[in-house]
């Protein structure tokens, strides 16, 4: 293999060779931070919440009767839908609460252990009653439950606590405390607390009020704009009012949620139709969250073919140019007692090099572009086995590209070389 | 060294049979230096071409260096011209991107040679063309007539029993195809076998024998006058 000429004959046509080193370096770095940030997108797809979303269907209601103004009227009109929703067939468990998995967001809120002066950390947070675990498919791995009765006197707490002004003492903060049971998940308890044990820790808000933890989920995931996706307290009450309306969580047997939603509507404006309804499997919701993932993806795909294809395109052109050019020259060599083997060596390894050198700029360039995505856009992290399957993919493109230009001048006649031009 | 008989060479395309060679026989001794000379089209070109194993021939034998090269593959033609065979081209036929050095060694490299041996071939080489000092030039920067040295420093190195010239002072003034054809007579002082093609009467009078092609024949110079002698007269001009 003559590869000390075709170097020094390479050199003297930079522009030439630069131009496709060039194109395959941004090639190679543009399509190993795609395929990452593909590969990220579609691990998140598949990221397991610890719910049992297949199963789960969520239901809107938003009154426009008057008479849903009214706290009783709106109480006994939950309480008749959750009776109904939970006597349904096809239906294991039905919860009000405002947490609604795969939205992309949530509510949260700072808490710190109590008693300590140190960083706030952020957690989602969401009411829930005596069913939301067993709505949502979720096993406590500590502690206990919420019980109705608790559920029942924190949503009236809470409600007087809305509704009255709290008498500030001289540090700004209300004079009196609040203190509520809360579930935690562990990722947030081991968060706030290390490894020491979750149950019987207290939690303070900014306002110094306080949460008792009396129960510990272990999976918790649900995607969220901060990076809190695994922490999550849930605080024992109702979810329910004019504005807002009332969510439900339903858990179906499995394979039954498109029926049970379905059914659902009917069965809530039979209870009470003095509101709208809306109705959406987890499914629906996964799918509308991960709908501009699955586009941007998509989109992504498209393009990492696409530029392997025009670098591809690039190389054949380049190829075909050589062997056009050099014609009389690919004759000479044979003349010169070149084999058709030898000539396609010779223009695979000139390929080879042009690719080489393209990939170790373009590793470099990945890195760069890859340090500038994740510093700024938060983009997925580039790492060395994908880095490598893009500098393979790149490499037999490369060889692909230059086998039929190749062997079209390994089949030039040496007899060429005798001719005049 | 070069046993030629009833060789024929035809050219088809869909409409046309041109015969280039037409039972063409043709025998060259060793250390031979043989012009070859014809008008246009008289099938000097094909005559070259078969002799080097460039191109193949339909009918008759060829024996070269003793071998008979009439069915061999591709590879086995490509040895030979590889081993025994050197060119030297009207247009010098060097590798434009390639030095002088490596413009050398395209050929040796072919034979497999180590670089010890292949370096000391190339230095020895261009030492005789009296091109030593201009091993890292490029073919542009050298004038018509070190470009054909090279060339034949191609061949020196190569140490071929036969040398195929194909009009090798065509595009050179008169002082420089005097120096070629100083170098070849050299060459072939030493025991080497030169074929040349040439149009050109002062060239071919340089050589041992002058053979006179038409129609893809070899002919008797004193059969055909009128043609024969005009012709590379009027090349000459």
């Amino acid at each position: 293999m003559e590869m000390g000429p075709i170097l020094r004959a390479m050199r003297r046509n930079k522009v030439r060779f630069g131009l496709i080193v060039t194109e395959v370096a941004l090639t190679l770095a543009i399509v190993a931070n795609c395929v990452a940030m593909i590969r990220d997108a579609r691990a998140a797809m598949v990221r397991v919440s610890g719910f049992d979303d297949e199963n789960l269907v969520n239901v809107r209601s938003t009154p426009f009767e008057k008479a849903f103004k009214e706290d009783g009227y709106l109480d006994n009109a939950l309480d008749a839908d959750l009776r109904s929703l939970r006597s349904m067939p096809g239906v294991r468990a039905a919860t009000n609460t405002r947490f609604l998995p795969w939205q992309g967001g949530g509510s949260s809120t700072e808490m710190r252990p109590a008693g300590t002066k140190g960083e706030m950390l952020r957690t989602q947070i969401y009411n829930g009653d005596e069913g939301t675990l067993d709505a949502l498919g979720v096993g406590l791995a500590e502690g206990r439950n919420f019980t109705r009765e608790e559920v029942d006197r924190d949503t009236v707490r809470l409600r007087e606590l809305g509704r009255n002004a709290r008498e500030m003492g001289p540090d700004g903060l209300p004079r009196e405390k609040f203190l509520q049971e809360v579930i935690i998940t562990r990722a947030y308890g081991r968060l706030a607390f290390g490894d020491n044990p979750l149950l019987g820790q207290q939690l303070e808000d900014s306002d110094g009020d306080l949460y008792r933890v009396v129960g510990v989920i272990d999976h918790f995931y649900n995607p969220y704009g901060w990076p809190i996706h695994e922490y999550a307290v849930f605080f024992p009450n109702r979810a329910r009012g004019y504005e807002f309306g009332s969510p439900f969580l339903i858990r179906t047997e499995p394979g039954q949620a498109l029926a049970v939603a379905k059914a659902v509507e009917e069965r809530l404006l039979a209870v009470n139709n003095g509101r709208n309804l809306r109705v959406q499997t987890m499914d629906e919701i996964k799918a509308q969250y991960f709908g501009p993932q699955r586009l941007v993806s998509t989109l992504m795909s498209t393009v990492t073919v696409l530029l392997v294809l025009v670098t591809s395109l690039g190389i054949v052109g380049l190829t075909s140019f050589s062997v056009a050019e050099r014609t009389r020259q690919i004759g000479t060599r044979r003349a010169l007692g070149a084999r058709r083997r030898d000539v396609l060596q010779h223009f695979l390894a000139e390929n080879w090099i042009v690719t080489t050198l393209g990939v170790a700029v373009g590793v470099v360039l990945a890195f760069a572009l890859n340090f500038g995505l994740v510093t700024v856009v938060e983009g997925a992290k580039l790492r060395w086995p994908l880095l490598a399957a893009g500098v393979l993919l790149l490499w037999l493109a490369g060889l692909l590209s230059t086998l039929a230009p190749a062997l079209r001048a390994s089949r030039i006649s040496p007899a060429l070389a005798t001719r005049n031009v | 060294m070069l046993t030629m008989r009833d060789v024929r060479k035809v050219y088809r395309t869909d409409l046309i049979e041109t015969h280039a060679l037409s039972d063409f026989s043709l025998h060259v001794r060793p250390a031979e230096f043989v012009a070859v000379m014809g008008p246009s089209g008289s099938g000097k070109t094909t005559f070259l071409n078969v002799a080097g194993l460039l191109d193949t021939f339909e009918g008759g034998t060829y024996l070269l260096d003793g071998q008979d090269v009439s069915r061999l593959s591709d590879d086995q033609m490509s040895r030979i011209r590889n081993q025994k065979i050197g060119f030297v081209f009207q247009s010098f036929n060097l590798i434009p991107d390639l030095d002088v050095f490596d413009n050398v060694d395209v050929p040796l490299r072919y034979r497999g040679l180590p670089a010890a041996e292949r370096k000391d071939r190339i230095e020895r080489a261009l030492g005789l063309v009296g091109l030593s000092s201009r091993l890292r030039h490029l073919p542009s920067q050298l004038s018509g007539g070190q470009q054909q040295r090279v060339a034949i420093a191609r061949v020196l190195a190569g140490d071929p029993r036969l040398i195929l010239a194909d009009e090798p002072t065509g595009n050179l003034d008169s002082l420089m195809t005097r120096e070629i054809l100083d170098l070849l007579e050299e060459i072939n002082g030493r025991g080497t076998t030169i074929v040349m093609v040439t149009h050109s009467p002062e060239c071919a009078a340089r050589a041992h024998r002058q053979i006179h092609l038409l129609d893809g024949k070899v002919v008797d110079f004193d059969a055909v006058p009128t043609l024969a002698r005009e012709e590379p007269l009027a090349a000459a001009r």
